[in-house]
C-alpha cells in the first residue's frame, strides 16, 4: 500500500517538473518576443494566449458531482486544458488613425506626419516562420516599414496543464486545490500557481433526486514572475450520473478571468502593462470520467470558445 | 445511484462520448483583432494615382530609349527609387513579328508575374509595387510612342489597376504631352491627364481636382 502511494507520489512529481520546465521556458521566450514590441502590438499579439488563458484555468475543476456525505475521498493527479482557437487567431491585423507616425518610425521625416498605422503578423500561435509588420501609411501610401516579431508556436490549442488535488466526503463537501511550488524562471521570476475552491453536494439534503447534484466555487492566481499575472474564477452548477466504471457529467457554470501583463520594451520606452478582464463570462460542461484503477477523464466546456480536458487522478 | 453494466459497454460509451466531444465541438470565437485596412480618402486615392503617374514617366520613355542592337529579348533593370526589371518585347507592327530593337516598330513592356517593379518612398521601408504590361507604337522619326495597357499597383493592403490612353511620350522630353490614365482602386475611379508639363491633372470620380508634380509623386490640391 505505501509501496504503491510512493510510486504515485513520484509520478505527480514527475509530472509537476515537467510542467514547471516547459512553463519556464515558454515564459522566458514569450518575455524575449514581446520585450520588442510596445502595448497596442502586444495585446494584438498576445491576445489568443490572454482569452483562452481564464477558460483554460477554469476547466477540469470537477469529474464528478458526487461526493459522499459521510465517505472520505481523496485524489491527486494532472489535468491538461486546451483551448481551441479559432482560425483567425493565427495572425492578427490592428489599424490605427495617429497623430504622429513618429511614434512608430525611426526615420525623423516621419515626426510629427499624421496617417495610419497597420501592425500584423502572426499571433503567439502563429508562424515560427513569419515576422510581423509595423507599417505607416500616408494618404494610402505605405511610407515604413518595420519588422517585428515571429509566432512563438505554431498551434490551434492553447495548451495549459495543471496539478490537482481534492479531499471530500463530509457533509457532502469536497475541497479542491491546485498547487504548483515557486520555480525558479531566471530572468523571468517565479512561477506561482495556486487555486482553491469547494464544492456541495446537494444530494445530502435531497436524496431522491436522480443524478447527484452539487454547486461550487473556484479560484486560482498565476504569476510568472512581474510578466504574467492571472486570476481566475469559478461558480458552477454540475450533475452526474455513474454507470459502473463510467461516470457522465455536465455542468454550467459563470466565471471570469484576469491577465496583467507586464514588461519593459528593449527600445528603452516606459514599461508596459495592460490587463484583459473581458473574457468568457459562462460556459456549459459535459464530460466523462472512467474509473479503472485509475481515474481517466475527459472534459469539453463551451462558451465563448470551447476548451477540452483530459485528466489523470489517483485516489480512492 | 449506481446501475451495473458491463464495463465493455461503459468503455464503448466513453470513447463515443470522446469522439463526440472532439468531432462535435464548437467553434471558438476569435479574440485577436482582424481590423480592416484603414478606409483609402478621396486625397489617398489621389496620392496613389499621382505616384503611379510619376512611375510611368521614369519608366515609360525606355521604350524609345532603349538601344541594344544585336538582340531580340531585352530587358532593363532599374536602380534606385524605382528598382526592378522589365522586359521589353519589340514586334514589327503591334503584336506582329518578333524584332530587334533597330528594326521594330511596337513594344510591349511588362514586368514579371511575381516580379513587379518596387517603387521606393522615404527612407524608412516604405514601398508600392508596380505591374506593367504596356504597349506602344513606337515613331523611329521623331523618336516619340503612343502607350496604351496599363497594370497594377499595390501597396499595403491597398491594391489597384490602370489603363493608360493614347500616351503620348518621348524620349528626349520628360513629361507626356498627351493621354490619360485611368485608375481605379478602393471604390474610386481617377482620371490623369498629361499636359506635357510636370505637372498632370488627377480628377477622382467627380469629387474633386488634384495635381501630381511628376518629378516627386506628390499631390496637392494646386497645381
Amino acid at each position: 500500500m505505501f509501496k504503491s502511494l510512493g510510486r504515485l507520489t513520484a509520478l505527480g512529481l514527475l509530472a509537476l517538473l515537467a510542467l514547471g520546465a516547459v512553463t519556464t521556458a515558454s515564459a522566458g521566450d514569450l518575455q524575449g518576443e514581446i520585450e520588442k514590441v510596445g502595448e497596442t502590438y502586444a495585446r494584438a499579439y498576445l491576445a489568443p494566449f490572454m482569452y483562452s488563458f481564464g477558460p483554460n484555468l477554469n476547466s477540469g475543476i470537477f469529474h464528478t458531482a458526487a461526493i459522499p456525505k459521510s465517505r472520505l475521498t481523496l485524489d491527486f493527479g494532472v489535468k491538461a486544458m486546451a483551448t481551441q482557437l479559432n482560425d483567425a487567431d493565427k495572425a492578427f491585423q490592428k489599424t490605427m488613425t495617429v497623430d504622429d507616425l513618429g511614434d512608430y518610425s525611426d526615420d525623423p521625416a516621419m515626426q510629427g506626419v499624421p496617417g495610419d498605422i497597420v501592425m500584423s503578423g502572426p499571433t503567439v500561435f502563429g508562424d515560427e516562420d513569419a515576422e510581423g509588420s509595423i507599417t505607416g501609411y500616408v494618404n494610402g501610401v505605405q511610407v515604413f516599414s518595420n519588422a517585428t516579431i515571429a509566432g512563438l508556436i505554431s498551434s490551434s490549442y492553447s495548451p495549459m496543464a495543471v496539478p490537482q488535488a481534492s479531499l471530500g466526503g463530509v457533509a457532502g463537501l469536497r475541497l479542491t486545490v491546485r498547487y504548483l511550488p515557486e520555480i525558479d524562471a531566471g530572468d523571468v521570476g517565479k512561477v506561482k500557481l495556486s487555486g482553491f475552491g469547494g464544492s456541495w453536494n446537494a444530494n445530502s439534503v435531497m436524496p431522491t433526486l436522480p443524478v447527484d447534484v452539487m454547486v461550487g466555487y473556484f479560484k486560482q492566481s498565476f504569476s510568472v514572475g512581474t510578466l504574467v499575472d492571472a486570476e481566475a474564477t469559478s461558480m458552477y452548477l454540475a450533475a452526474s450520473r455513474s454507470f459502473s466504471v463510467l461516470t457522465l457529467y455536465g455542468g454550467y457554470a459563470k466565471e471570469s478571468s484576469e491577465m496583467t501583463i507586464a514588461y519593459v520594451p528593449t527600445d528603452g520606452s516606459a514599461g508596459v502593462s495592460f490587463t484583459v478582464d473581458d473574457g468568457q463570462e459562462s460556459r456549459i460542461t459535459v464530460g466523462a470520467t472512467l474509473n479503472v484503477l485509475a481515474k481517466l477523464n475527459i472534459e469539453m466546456g463551451h462558451g465563448d470558445l470551447t476548451t477540452y480536458t483530459a485528466g489523470l487522478l489517483f485516489g480512492f | 445511484m449506481k446501475k451495473m453494466i458491463n464495463p465493455i459497454a461503459a468503455l464503448l460509451m466513453a470513447a463515443l462520448l470522446a469522439l463526440g466531444l472532439l468531432a462535435g465541438g464548437c467553434e471558438s470565437d476569435a479574440t485577436a483583432p482582424q481590423d480592416p485596412a484603414p478606409a483609402l480618402s478621396e486625397e489617398g486615392a489621389a496620392t496613389q494615382a499621382g505616384l503611379v503617374a510619376m512611375a510611368i514617366v521614369q519608366v515609360g520613355p525606355d521604350m524609345i530609349s532603349f538601344s541594344e542592337p544585336t538582340k531580340q529579348v531585352y530587358s532593363r533593370t532599374f536602380a534606385g527609387d524605382i528598382s526592378g526589371t522589365v522586359y521589353l518585347d519589340f514586334r514589327v507592327g503591334a503584336n506582329g513579328v518578333p524584332a530587334t530593337w533597330a528594326v521594330g516598330n511596337w513594344v510591349r513592356m511588362y514586368t514579371g508575374a511575381a516580379d513587379p517593379l518596387i517603387v521606393t518612398i522615404g527612407n524608412a521601408g516604405g514601398t508600392a509595387q508596380l505591374g506593367l504590361d504596356v504597349n506602344a507604337a513606337l515613331n523611329r522619326v521623331d523618336s516619340s510612342a503612343v502607350v496604351g495597357g496599363g497594370g497594377t499597383f499595390s501597396t499595403g493592403p491597398y491594391s489597384a489597376a490602370f489603363t493608360l490612353t493614347d500616351l503620348a511620350i518621348a524620349s528626349a522630353a520628360g513629361y507626356p504631352t498627351g493621354g490619360s490614365m485611368t485608375f481605379t482602386g478602393a471604390g474610386y475611379t481617377i482620371t490623369v491627364t498629361f499636359d506635357g508639363t510636370n505637372i498632370a491633372t488627377v480628377t477622382v470620380s467627380g469629387l474633386g481636382t488634384w495635381y501630381v508634380n511628376l518629378d516627386t509623386g506628390v499631390v496637392s490640391q494646386t497645381g
